[in-house]
């Protein structure tokens, strides 16, 4: 028997275009990290936002200045999360959290070392990472309030 | 008695066997039934597209541009499609992606200005609060699953200094100093606004000049 839709069937030349399925969700790219110091607590994110292989913006900062807990947390003394978070966290682990050192005595990193080190693993993730570049903000939270600093990072 | 035998009362043997039942095919208006098996229609796909819009911000200023082909998948289906937005002295929108969609905010958008100019308070829609409410308007849409399909870019000038925003159909926004969405169409008729202290321009249609002299060079597409 024939089928009835049959006849409203288009010419294969005149078809409808090509469906194209919503998805409400985007990968946007970027890696945040935060450390927390003896005297300091300190958190960075690069300001790529990226869609694909296009790069949307470079100066898209991820950081605001309040810190509301929301949703489930647990205390860390340094963390990486983002696109890159897995070639930040072992070089973390190794420096602050003295992983894979023989005779390792844990020792406070002072600030100014932990900000040349934050710039040292984003550089390093730049390489490799297509979702992190452009630049870094670094927040550093201490007694005195709060600075920001401004770090470039390959833009490619 | 005759006539109950006739048309089949207490009969086993159907009047028409193997034919269509009645309705079969063609729903009657206002039937409850085809109504009840017809689902919401929402856009999942993007019919009639525009595709680049332009922005740039200069000293003073910025300058929009779109293109304005109206594409149907591959068709280039309307050659005249306005694809920039005046809202008001100081505000334009630009549009990309599909353009029922692009029509129905414009009406939207046309009557709040006009709700707004009854009020008479002086107040109206500035290049940043109409970027914020776009992207109200489109993170809404895309959590009920029914995105306004396209890809938004708010340009003008606030507080004497230039504005440039981008919302997409996910509700994902950002600002820039240059922005861009889509491919360039580029055979087709485009529109130019610039936006200055004095108020909005908007040049064209300009009839972009093609040169095709190194089409006999490219191989490997035919």
């Amino acid at each position: 028997m024939m089928d009835p839709t049959m006849m409203s069937e288009p010419l294969s030349d005149y078809k409808a275009p090509m469906q194209v399925h919503f998805s409400p969700y985007e990968f946007n790219g970027g890696t945040i990290l935060a450390i927390a110091g003896e005297d300091y607590a300190l958190i960075a994110t690069d300001t790529r936002l990226s869609q694909g292989f296009s790069i949307h913006s470079r100066d898209s900062p991820k950081t605001y200045p309040f810190f509301d807990p929301v949703g489930s947390y647990e205390r860390e003394v340094f963390r990486a999360k983002g696109s890159a978070s897995a070639m930040l966290q072992p070089l973390l682990d190794n420096q602050l959290g003295g992983k894979n050192q023989q005779g390792y005595q844990k020792t406070p990193m002072p600030l100014k070392q932990c900000i040349a080190m934050v710039k040292d693993v984003f550089t390093s993730a730049a390489e490799r990472d297509i979702y992190t570049g452009d630049s870094i903000v670094i927040s550093v939270v201490t007694k005195d309030g709060t600075k920001s600093e401004q770090f470039p990072l390959r833009k490619d | 008695m005759a006539s109950s035998s006739m048309f089949g009362h207490g009969n086993t043997t159907p009047f028409w066997t193997g034919g269509p039942a009645p309705g079969q095919f063609y729903s009657f208006p206002g039937s409850q039934q085809a109504a009840a098996q017809t689902p919401a229609q929402r856009t999942l796909y993007p019919v009639v597209t525009g595709s680049s819009v332009l922005g740039i911000q200069f000293e003073g200023g910025v300058v929009i541009a779109a293109d304005m082909l109206g594409s149907y998948g591959s068709l280039a289906r309307f050659r005249d499609c306005p694809r920039l937005f005046k809202v008001n002295d100081t505000t334009v929108v630009g549009a990309a992606g599909d353009y029922a969609d692009f029509q129905y905010l414009t009406n939207v958008i046309e009557q709040q200005v006009i709700d707004e100019e009854c009020l008479n308070d002086g107040f109206g829609y500035t290049p940043k609060s109409l970027h914020c409410w776009l992207t109200r308007v489109l993170y809404n849409r895309r959590s009920k699953f029914n995105p306004l399909w396209n890809t938004y870019i708010v340009a003008g000038i606030e507080d004497q200094k230039p504005f440039l925003g981008y919302v997409d159909k996910i509700g994902m926004a950002y600002e820039a100093t240059s922005l861009a969405c889509g491919f360039g169409a580029y055979i087709a008729l485009y529109q130019v606004a610039v936006i200055t202290k004095d108020g909005v321009d908007i040049k064209g249609p300009i009839k972009s000049e093609t040169n095709w002299e190194v089409a006999h060079m490219i191989k490997g597409y035919e």
